[in-house]
């Protein structure tokens, strides 16, 4: 943690532990992946379920759309509102018991403060952003996997 | 030389400052003088560009911008540390960030404060926190140092230590503003008072001037502001009836 605060002191505002908020980005991070993995888990038991009504003989059309993944997605933009709040505390965190925005916005470096609030905070929300994009990506494709196999279960079902 | 030309400033529809129009040269101490709210602390302000205004600051002939704004400090009442850090923290902050940190003064001053080096900043006294704010703004390595009302909460030893220190320490060309309404107690030490009044500056007075005519700078103020010495007789002959009464 002293390690990540050293070289990464210059992202947070002074006297904030870069390390703690990074360890608590990625646990917030680690929870939406987990929540996410309700989407893959939803389509697995319909499929199951699909499976059991084609092994009774029942031929029901495999439709399901795309609202479990977002679903079960929502633990990332519920990360980046938080991740957004905290880039507004790190501006608020400069007026608390001082006015040190004062100095901050004398310093000769003008991005300075713009880093040091919102650097981490980006960051997150990237990183959020990706995670999101990969596992929704790959969420569609096991999606496709399973509706493929439902619909080829019902055209034997068929006879066709 | 640090030119403020024709600077006004707005808070609402309430007008700060009015065209003020003035200008520092290099190593002069100033004092600031004016009554609560004449405009003292909006153009400090104005000054570092924390505020918006009409009007223009030059630094040397630019106007102030992140190229030369290392070339003023500021000291503020209302503290510009980070109460969560430590001097030390604050002193490799101020060294990272203004090339011309003069880690000596630091030194030097904190000994002569008798400043605990490693404990927060938000675990001082509220004096000790005013003389730390103090040393910050002077060991910036800036050429003007600004301050605005830096003492309030102090006792006056401290503030006397002070402005002998401050006396002591200046290089030639650094100028100090100063903005206080203890005209009292900074007239030994300043080389020019600027007075301002509801926005707009009403005097400029030098001090060896007013040395060699032989006015005292506190009456000096006083004439400028128009103080009516018998103001408070009046008041008070009115509130007790007494001037009824004479007249009867």
């Amino acid at each position: 943690m002293k390690k990540m605060d050293r070289s990464l002191g210059r992202l947070v505002p002074p006297g904030i532990s870069a390390g703690r908020e990074i360890v608590a980005m990625a646990g917030g991070l680690l929870l939406a992946v987990m929540l996410s993995l309700r989407a893959p888990l939803e389509t697995a038991l319909r499929f199951r379920e699909l499976s059991e009504l084609y092994r009774l003989g029942i031929p029901v059309e495999p439709d399901w759309g795309q609202a479990h993944i977002l679903r079960a997605m929502t633990g990332f933009p519920v990360l980046a509102l938080l991740l957004a709040g905290l880039a507004v505390w790190h501006l608020v965190y400069f007026r608390l018991g001082s006015r040190a925005d004062y100095l901050m916005r004398r310093l000769p470096d003008r991005l300075e403060l713009a880093r040091r609030c919102a650097a981490l905070p980006l960051a997150g929300i990237g990183a959020a952003l990706v995670i999101s994009a990969l596992i929704y990506l790959a969420c569609r494709a096991y999606d496709m996997h399973r509706l493929n196999m439902a619909l080829r279960l019902l055209r034997e079902l068929r006879g066709e | 030389m640090l030119e403020i030309k024709n600077v006004s400033l707005r808070y609402g529809t309430k007008k700060a400052l009015d065209g003020v129009t003035v200008s520092f040269a290099p190593g002069q101490i100033v004092g600031l003088l004016g009554e609560n709210g004449a405009g003292k602390t909006s153009l400090l302000k104005a000054i570092l560009g924390l505020l918006p205004f009409s009007g223009e600051v030059l630094l040397d002939g630019e106007s102030v911008t992140r190229r030369n704004i290392a070339r003023l400090s500021f000291a503020t009442c209302e503290h510009s540390f980070f109460p969560s850090l430590t001097p030390r923290a604050h002193r490799d902050f101020y060294a990272q960030h203004f090339p011309g940190f003069l880690d000596r003064r630091f030194q030097a001053l904190m000994d002569f404060f008798a400043l605990p080096d490693s404990r927060p900043v938000r675990a001082l006294s509220a004096g000790q926190k005013n003389q730390f704010e103090v040393i910050l703004a002077l060991s910036q390595g800036a050429d003007y140092i600004l301050m605005d009302e830096p003492f309030a909460g102090n006792d006056i030893f401290n503030r006397e230590d002070f402005y002998k220190v401050l006396l002591g320490i200046l290089e030639p060309g650094e100028t100090v503003i100063l903005s206080t309404h203890l005209i009292q107690e900074i007239r030994d030490f300043v080389s020019r008072a600027v007075l301002i009044r509801g926005g707009r500056i009403v005097g400029d007075l030098e001090t060896d001037e007013l040395e060699e005519s032989g006015t005292d700078l506190v009456e000096a103020v006083k004439a400028s502001y128009g103080y009516e010495p018998d103001r408070a007789a009046r008041a008070l002959d009115s509130l007790t009836g007494r001037q009824g009464e004479g007249q009867s």
